[in-house]
């Protein structure tokens, strides 16, 4: 009875972590459109030499190659953008892979940050015409 | 009590005919816009994706320096205090015409912005800066205590150069470029290379 409430117990902190984690997440990344097939699965910072360092892991679910853009949005301890607009980066992930992208910070001052993501089958409905390849 | 209730009513009403003029005349003013022409010029998102063609575009150089900017602001502030650098050429050994100078411009901007790093005049910049010294310094029309002096520039610590290659190929139904930028920080008193990074970029097309 106790070893099964050792596990239960151990079962729900597991999910409570994942729960936390998965809203962390979400809570730094704003997808531009539904996201589809790639997706921010993973994400950690940490601070070296007073710059923030980001990794960040974008899963892809199909099993063919997509393509996404990213740009983080930097702020300051206030809430005040930090950096100007970044330049939306191109990122290729190949099907079934999780990429891991890693980021530093412009400028000491950049306290926080948002990922902007956006799937390449949402840029023409919500960035414009469509990159050529 | 009440006459001055009146009054307020008097210039409530006074106040809305005011503001429902006021409405109306910026209502008028909204249908026309602050441009100039037929519209069919418009402007565009300086930082959205470029893939008109797979030559050397503005992503790329964009790209590039945020990338280099970002690894040197990185090392530089592992230092006490901003070092001193001065950037000299980067080299372009691509079979395309491409302005390293902008690229090399945009790094320096966004590590003087990222406050990690000061930069001393480079040999583009040296001949302004020697003309408004001897300006200064034989013209006589400045006041001494005003006057900048020579034998005061400060050289800097490290250098840093660079170079863009490019391996371009094609078939009957794909051309491939990649372009793989590379740069080096060099301490100049010791020769000694202390950073490197490199950046490279692959763009594949159907033709």
């Amino acid at each position: 009875m106790s070893v099964r409430t050792v596990v239960l117990g151990l079962a729900m902190s597991v999910a409570l972590v994942v729960a936390a984690q998965a809203q962390t997440i979400a809570s730094k990344v704003a997808y531009i459109g539904q996201p589809r097939n790639l997706q921010i699965s993973g994400l950690m910072s940490r601070v070296v030499n007073g710059l923030l360092n980001l990794q960040v892991e974008i899963h892809n679910t199909d099993n063919d190659d997509q393509q996404g853009y990213y740009r983080i949005a930097w702020t300051d301890e206030t809430g005040f953008a930090a950096w100007e607009d970044e330049p939306w980066k191109p990122v290729l992930v190949h099907g079934g892979q999780t990429l891991k992208v890693l980021v530093s910070a412009p400028t000491p001052r950049a306290k926080d940050f948002k990922i902007e993501f956006v799937d390449e089958n949402n840029w023409a409905s919500h960035m414009g015409p469509a990159p050529v390849h | 009590m009440s006459a001055n209730k009146g009054t307020i009513m008097k210039l409530s009403a006074s106040k809305i005919a005011v503001a429902l003029v006021l409405a109306g005349l910026l209502g008028g003013c909204a249908n026309s816009t602050p441009t100039v022409g037929s519209g069919n010029v418009k402007y565009g998102d300086s930082k959205a994706v470029e893939g008109v063609t797979n030559e050397f575009g503005s992503t790329d150089l964009q790209t590039i320096a945020e990338s280099m900017s970002r690894s040197l602001a990185q090392f530089a502030a592992g230092y006490g205090n901003r070092p001193l650098v001065t950037i000299a050429e980067v080299k372009n050994r691509t079979s395309e015409y491409i302005d390293t100078r902008s690229i090399t411009d945009s790094i320096r901007t966004q590590l003087l912005k990222s406050g990690t790093m000061r930069f001393a005049t480079d040999i583009a910049g040296m001949q302004n800066q020697t003309d408004e010294l001897a300006r200064q310094n034989t013209s006589g029309l400045y006041k001494d205590s005003t006057t900048a002096k020579t034998g005061k520039m400060e050289g800097a610590k490290y250098r840093i150069e660079g170079a863009i290659t490019s391996i371009v190929k094609k078939n009957s139904d794909v051309k491939d470029v990649y372009y793989k930028f590379s740069l080096i920080m060099t301490d100049i008193q010791a020769g000694t290379i202390e950073w490197a990074d490199e950046k490279e970029i692959r763009k594949t097309s159907a033709r």
